[in-house]
């Protein structure tokens, strides 16, 4: 029998208790065939399949698409960008906080769409030495329904402030991490590289760190401290950025 | 007088050897009243001026009104990343 890894994000996960699952599948199943394989697995992902956008590899896959054996399957919601989003805008936008090891490989694939032609994304490491300081091991902690909740936020701005941008992800990583493990991705896809993407990469991770609940505890050879941030968030910062008068 | 519920994070939670506090303040309490409030516990006091404090999943600034269904949290400006 054909075998699939499927990997469901956001609320998805929530339902299923698991981040990624493998799947025997009948050959020639469809997308179709495979949401019904799923929903008799986990019967409580009914309410939650209404809008969801099913990938395979890297692409976007309609209800009658082949499933192909050995095919890495993503399920989520797009959330629309912005307060005018079209709704020809279905790019994906993966926002999450996860225990998980970051698979930077299936969420870029996961972001990128027939159109896509360039994805910029940053990945941050857990720096094991700085200077003279050596950092074992960082201890992260998110406030998580906010957090999620603020990184759907900057993706919102990045649709605003570059609206070439098609798929976006921000995820953070939490936990005990590692030095030299990645800790946090922004990824932003686009037809062309010089349509925002860097740009937006760059202002996802710095909007993150400015107004993502999360914080991280150093832990190294002289004892542990928490690290404070230098922004303070107000009420301000719950407007999403106007769209600049010259687009980038 | 409304009790106020108050989830704590990172060095506040740490500090205050608890994930939440209840605050009894004024009705009509603002987001100055309760920093103020948590600049008088003494093991929170040196952080209670830069805490961030969110109500129901926003940014706030000291004028913000709180009712007690609020969901309110106070941690330091954030270092994820």
């Amino acid at each position: 029998m054909p075998q699939v890894t499927v990997t469901f994000f956001g609320a998805l996960r929530q339902i299923t208790g698991e981040p990624r699952i493998t799947l025997e599948i009948p050959p020639g199943t469809t997308v179709a065939q495979l949401k019904a394989l799923l929903l008799e697995r986990y019967p409580a992902l009914e309410k939650s399949f209404q809008g969801i956008v099913t990938s395979i590899g890297e692409i976007t896959a309609e209800d009658d698409a082949p499933v192909p054996d050995g095919a890495r399957i993503a399920l989520f919601h797009p959330i629309a960008g912005g307060s005018k989003a079209a709704p020809e805008n279905a790019f994906p936008t993966l926002t999450l906080v996860t225990e998980e090891a970051l698979d930077l490989n299936a969420l870029v694939a996961g972001i990128t769409a027939p159109t896509t032609g360039a994805v910029v994304f940053f990945t941050g490491v857990v720096r094991g030495r700085t200077g003279e300081q050596e950092t074992a091991y960082l201890e992260y902690e998110a406030y998580r329904e906010m957090a999620e909740a603020k990184l759907r936020q900057v993706a919102a701005e990045i649709r605003e402030r570059w609206p070439k941008v098609e798929g976006i992800v921000l995820v953070q990583r939490i936990g005990r991490l590692e030095a030299g493990t990645p800790t946090v991705l922004t990824a932003c896809a686009a037809p062309h590289r010089n349509d925002g993407a860097f740009e937006a990469a760059r202002y996802g991770i710095n909007r993150l760190k400015e107004i993502v609940p999360v914080w991280k505890k150093e832990v190294g050879p002289g004892g542990a401290h928490w690290v404070h941030g230098h922004y303070h968030p107000t009420a301000r910062d719950e407007r999403t950025a106007a769209p600049p008068k010259n687009t980038p | 007088m409304p009790a106020y519920r108050v989830l704590l994070f990172a060095t506040l939670r740490d500090l205050a050897k608890q994930e939440a506090l209840t605050l009894t303040l004024a009705p009509n309490a603002t987001v100055g009243q309760l920093r103020e409030a948590l600049a008088a516990i003494p093991a929170l006091q040196p952080y209670a001026e830069s805490a961030v404090i969110a109500v129901n999943h926003a940014f706030t600034t000291d004028d913000t009104p709180l009712t007690p269904d609020d969901e309110i949290a106070a941690f330091p400006p954030v270092s994820g990343g």
